[in-house]
């Protein structure tokens, strides 16, 4: 066989091997995040089916692929109907450059070359991936266009400008990386942390920060998830979507969450190495695997942790804050390259504005909101009578006297039954 | 015929089907995709020309950035706007785009005719951009070699341009809020 054609297959097998494990993982991704985010709750999150839930994904996936898709009679049929495949394609393609070991993984062999662990490594790799990740945005809002709902529209809108908003920072905070390793190939840049000999999260702490807050928004994950905000759109552009095309909305936004995981992992902590334990066959992927799954489960926290932000809030955050950061960062790092100095010079001023930027802001949240602990009284004027507390109503009673039945030596059975009468008491007015 | 003439025909079909659909379409958000087919299909031809890096940014730039901006209007007009089912008001413009497609089409077979190589990448034996590109090493490199040589007037008189843009945009944003 020529070597063109065992390059083609090498490329087939490996599309058909990459499509198989992303679209597994994401049904395991699910399973993950509700389990993880059970555990944050207190709850237990689904276990019942198989072992720890093991076969929870398959039963949802049945109950998706046999459910009735349903089509509003005001929709845009076309366009809604491939809306969600956009939304998909898009997210598989962008995984294409993304490495998973070195081009000498499996060997020297051409079948070992054909068959490397990623589908391909050109030249503009990284550009390629912001190419195709920013196409990303029409699967959301023409699905959300041709439902026919305003709050599908709206969803559909705040989306647009989300992602476009926060896609300049994205591009920025990695340029300070791609001057320290001088090439745009995703292959590249893990040579060149090889070569420093360090990972560039030390060169670039500012911008990892930078593009990981970026990232979450570009992705629509929380606190960033404002497309789909239940509260104000019901599920945003999601809302007529029922079946697989909602399942293919879910899909594309755990690929997303896997891809911009892996250009992190890739940019700022070696991708496949790990120091020296790196050169062992098969290993590589396993440092890869480890490093992208830390930065799914902060994605995870995050959830978990953070409420949504504002609208507005999200907007003058994008363009006042994160932009301008952005700006300096890949101005410093400029400098830094063009005098030839050594590399923690950018590293030690990446992290003195993380400093400053993050002592002002404590500073500036301490002014507006100062720090008072509310006295009891407060409380009790703070909530509405009809919840007032059960022991402070009690208590008051107690000290003012008015009910004869309650007193300090009184039977526990009948405090229980003054509390709920103070209670009803407060709740009548 | 070869892979890239059989690529050259089916991406000649859709480039032209789409341009076509951007004119003929009643519905904007139509006329809109099908421009976008035809951004996503000129980024093909520019993939068959070795141009990696120009097809990428083009994606990046027409179909990734500006477009996103006109769907962000089209899809806020509501469905009678965005519909022109009228009589067509500007019909001055057929004729006058007629005009400026014949100039078009002109200007574009002069400069095939002529060869629109620079003479300095003659000169260092880089007349053909798969040359130019093995010869520097990658496609950015090469993209980069003739952006800051042999354009690098063009490009900082366009980043000036640019740069004024921005502010009158400013300028002029200031002075609606202020009047409000």
């Amino acid at each position: 066989m020529s070597d063109v054609a065992i390059q083609l297959i090498g490329a087939l097998i490996k599309c058909v091997v990459v499509i198989g494990a992303l679209l597994t993982i994401f049904a395991y991704m699910t399973l993950i995040e509700r389990r993880v985010l059970a555990r944050f709750q207190r709850r237990v999150g689904p276990n019942r089916a198989g072992p720890f839930g093991l076969l929870q994904p398959l039963a949802d996936g049945m109950k998706m692929a046999f459910k009735e898709q349903i089509i509003p009679s005001k929709a845009r049929r076309f366009v809604f109907l491939i809306a969600p495949s956009i939304s998909v394609f898009v997210a598989l393609s962008a995984f294409a450059v993304v490495p998973l070991g070195d081009t000498t993984a499996w060997g020297n062999s051409v079948w070992a070359h054909a068959l490397a662990p990623y589908i391909a490594d050109i030249n503009v790799g990284v550009l390629y991936i912001l190419a195709i990740s920013s196409l990303a945005v029409y699967g959301i809002v023409l699905g959300g266009w041709s439902s026919g709902n305003h709050y599908s529209l709206l969803g559909a809108l705040r989306s647009a400008a989300q992602m476009v908003s926060y896609e300049v920072s994205i591009a920025l905070s990695l340029a300070g990386v791609l001057m320290f390793s001088q090439t745009l190939s995703m292959v590249g840049i893990v040579h060149a942390q090889v070569n420093y000999g360090i990972w560039f999260i030390l060169v670039q702490p500012l911008g990892f920060l930078l593009y990981g807050i970026a990232a979450t928004a570009e992705v629509n994950r929380a606190p960033f998830d404002l497309p789909e905000a239940e509260q104000e759109l019901v599920a945003g552009y999601l809302t007529e979507f029922s079946g697989l095309r909602w399942s293919l909305y879910q899909m594309a936004e755990y690929i997303n969450m896997i891809t911009v995981s892996s250009i992190a992992a890739t940019l700022f902590f070696g991708g496949w190495t790990l120091g020296g334990l790196s050169g062992i066959p098969g290993l590589p992927i396993v440092w890869y695997v480890v490093k992208v799954a830390i930065f799914l489960f902060i994605f995870m926290w995050l959830r978990a942790t953070l409420p949504r932000i504002r609208y507005d809030q999200l907007m003058r955050f994008g363009w006042q804050v994160l932009l301008p950061l952005s700006v300096l960062n890949l101005l410093a790092t400029a400098v830094v390259i063009a005098f030839g100095w050594p590399w923690w010079i950018s590293g030690v001023f990446g992290l003195a504005v993380l400093l400053v930027g993050g002592a002002v802001y404590y500073a500036r949240m301490r002014r507006n909101h100062p720090l008072t602990q509310p006295t009891q009284d407060e409380i009790g004027l703070l909530l509405p009578q009809s919840v007032r507390l059960v022991h402070i109503e009690a208590q008051a009673l107690a000290t003012n006297g008015t009910n004869g039945a309650i007193s300090a030596n009184g039977s526990k059975g009948d405090k229980s039954g003054a509390s709920a009468e103070a209670v009803e008491a407060g709740a009548r007015p | 015929m070869t892979g890239a003439q059989i690529a050259f025909f089916v991406l000649a079909v859709v480039a032209v089907a789409s341009a076509l659909g951007v004119i003929l379409f009643r519905n904007a958000v139509y006329s809109m995709l099908s421009l976008i087919l035809n951004l996503l299909s000129l980024a093909f031809f520019f993939l068959t020309l070795d141009a990696m890096f120009v097809a990428t940014i083009q994606v990046l730039i027409y179909a990734g950035a500006v477009m996103i901006l006109f769907l962000f209007v089209v899809t806020m007009l509501s469905q009678d706007t965005s519909n022109t089912n009228g009589p067509d008001r500007l019909r001055w413009q057929a004729v006058a785009g007629v005009g400026f497609g014949v100039i078009l089409a002109g200007g574009l077979i002069i400069a095939l005719l002529n060869g629109s190589l620079a003479h300095d990448a003659h000169a260092a034996g880089l007349d053909t951009l798969s040359n130019a590109i093995a010869a520097l090493g990658g496609n950015t490199q090469a993209f980069g070699w003739a952006l800051f040589h042999n354009f690098s007037f063009p490009f900082e008189i366009t980043s000036v341009l640019i740069v004024v843009a921005i502010l009158g945009a400013v300028v002029l944003g200031r002075r609606l809020t202020s009047r409000n």
